[in-house]
Order: structure tokens, then sequence, then C-alpha cells
């Protein structure tokens, strides 16, 4: 880049900025996004029955077949992230910084009603990565089934971190809103070093001491 | 579309405005012209403020200079557009929150010094203040330090 190709060209900034990335067409009765790709707001009470549906015929099986549904959704929302991110800025996805792909990521998922998106990464050390979402569309609070209960989460996120390091890596979700937390937080990293935090949630650890652990 | 003239439109919905809420329209359509008139003058003006400051930092890393004052000129858009709405939540929303997330540089200090003489400069003193507190906001996100 020179300083006339800066002066006359477009400076992208903000590509999900609110009130330009979401329109609608009243007359058609539709939204798109900013490249003119349909989106649909899903009411909650679908999301719910969706889910109440699946327990009710499949039962036990219910996270597994939610987890697949999001990692295809994974995989589909990655390829339009790479083709859009790097239509707008200009450059390959590999090109972004990890700076302006982190922040396009927690903007897409504020702009779409997915809640709020922080990637934490004082447990790199340990070659995990801490995710939080604070107000998840996907769980009722307080429901306890004793587990944590967002696999629509732990499937989106695993496949999106696998696209992203381009390595096997797992997400396991230590707290849960359906557990009473105020949010919702995984781990992210390769399967030998998940195995501990695997075990530990399984029995029931609470996530502050699990990441307590984590740290010693 | 700025607050007060939202505010105004959806009151219109269910009826007339009164002679005072029609004024604050008159007096926001008025305002416009000014804010439209910096507008294109900040438009028009901008390659030759930018060459300007960079004609001043010419011994800098050329790299880091072209990297900061991408930002800066990103910001100014922003602002001149927020500006022209009288909206500081519009260049929150589009520029603002994307500029806090950028990788601090020295740069950006010496660059948004330099670049607001020139704004200064080329606005005059009718002019300038009704950019100025778009332009704070910008140097807000950009110079955190």
């Amino acid at each position: 880049m020179n300083l006339d190709t800066l002066l006359n060209q477009p400076v992208p900034t903000d590509y999900f900025a609110p009130g330009v990335y979401v329109q609608g067409d009243l007359e058609l009765g539709t939204l798109s996004n900013r490249r003119g790709n349909r989106l649909v707001a899903i009411p909650e009470h679908l999301v719910r029955g969706i889910e109440a549906g699946l327990v009710q015929e499949i039962g036990k099986a219910t996270p597994l077949v939610l987890q697949r549904c999001r990692r295809h959704w994974g995989q589909h929302l990655f390829a339009r992230l790479a083709e859009e991110l790097a239509e707008y800025y200009g450059k390959p996805l590999a090109d972004l910084t990890m700076q302006e792909f982190i922040y396009c990521l927690t903007r897409c998922w504020q702009v779409h009603g997915w809640g709020q998106l922080h990637l934490d990464w004082s447990y790199s050390a340990q070659g995990l990565i801490l995710v939080s979402i604070y107000n998840s569309p996907w769980v009722r609070p307080h429901i306890g089934t004793g587990q944590p209960a967002a696999h629509v989460e732990v499937g989106l996120l695993e496949v999106l971190f696998r696209q992203l390091t381009g390595r096997e890596v797992q997400c396991v979700q230590i707290a849960c809103i359906s557990l009473g937390h105020g949010l919702n937080q995984f781990l992210i990293g390769l399967p030998e070093r998940l195995q501990p935090v695997v075990d530990w949630v399984q029995s029931g650890m609470d996530a502050a001491t699990i990441l307590q652990r984590l740290a010693t | 579309m700025n607050r007060t003239v939202r505010q105004l439109l959806n009151t219109a919905e269910q009826r007339y405005l009164e002679t005072a809420e029609q004024q604050q329209l008159w007096q926001q359509f008025q305002a416009l012209s000014s804010r439209l008139t910096v507008y294109e003058r900040i438009r028009t003006q901008e390659a030759q403020m930018v060459r300007s400051v960079t004609r001043q930092v010419a011994s800098a890393d050329e790299g880091a200079v072209l990297a900061a004052l991408r930002d800066w000129v990103g910001a100014l858009r922003g602002a001149a557009l927020a500006m022209v709405l009288d909206d500081p939540e519009f260049f929150d929303q589009r520029v603002g929150q994307w500029l806090r997330s950028r990788p601090g540089s020295p740069l950006h200090g010496t660059l948004g010094s330099l670049l607001q003489a020139q704004l200064k400069t080329v606005l005059g003193a009718q002019e300038w203040p009704l950019l100025a507190p778009y332009w704070e906001q910008a140097q807000r996100c950009l110079c955190r330090s």
C-alpha cells in the first residue's frame, strides 16, 4: 500500500457495523447482510421447540445431534466469514491480524444476536483458549440438567477453531447459563490438553475451580 | 439520522408536530446545510492535508506511518459523516469500536496532532467547531495511552 492507494480507495473499518451489516426490505419481507445474503431472525421459541422436539424424539442423543448440526453450520459460517472478510478488507483471511479477526468474530456474534463473545488467552501456556459468551440465546437459564448444555456453541466454536488453526482442537464447556452461571464458558485446545478438563467437568467441578487448577 | 430528528419523526407518527418542534426540525435542516459544506471541504482537502502530514514525518518508518495514517483516514471519514448526521452514536457504532480495537502506535498521537493542525487551518475558526467533537471522539479511540 502506498499513499496514493490509501487516499484513492475506501478505507475498510468495521465490516459488521450495525445498521450497515443487517438490512431489511419491508416490501419483500426479507432481511439480508451487506452482501445481499439472506438472514433470518429465528424466534427464541423455535430454538426451544427444536431442542424440546429432539429430546422427545431421540432423548440422550440430542446433544450429539445438536453438536453435529452446529459443526455443519460452523463450517459454512467459517467459509462465509473467510470470503466476506477477504472481500471487504481486500486481503485473504490469513493476512488479517489475529486482533482484526477476533474483533470481526466478536462483532459477528453481536450483530447476529448470538450474545457477547470474549476470548481470553491467559491459558495459552497450557495450550488452551478460554471463550466466554454472555447473553447466549441457545440455552435457557436455570434449567438445571446437571451438566453444561450449550451444545450448539460447543459444536460451532469447535469447528470454527479447527478451521482457523488447522488442528483437530476440541471444545469443552465449563460453565453454563442453564446451571445458574451468568455466562457460558468454554475451553478450546488439543484433546490431550483438554482431557483433564473433560474429567473435571464430568465430576461436577465448577468453572472457577477448573480455571484455578489450570493456572497453578 | 440524528437522535433529535429521529425522535421528532417518531412523535409525528401520532400527531402533527407543534410549532416549537417544527422549529427544532428547521434548525436541524439549516445546520445540516452548514455541516455538508464542511464535509465537502474535508473531502476535497483530504489528500492535501494527509500529504502535508506525511512530509512532516518523512524520517519515520514508511510502513508504520501508512498503517497509522490508514487508521486516521478511516477515523476522519467516519468523523466527517457523523458530523453531517450530528450523531456521536453513529461514529461509535460505525468506526469508533473498530478504531479502539486497532493496535496502538506512538505514531497515532503524532499523526493525529499534525492532522488536527491541518484540519484547523483548512476549516478555520468558523467550521472547525462543527467537526471538533467528532474528531475528539476519534482521538479518544486512537490515542489511548
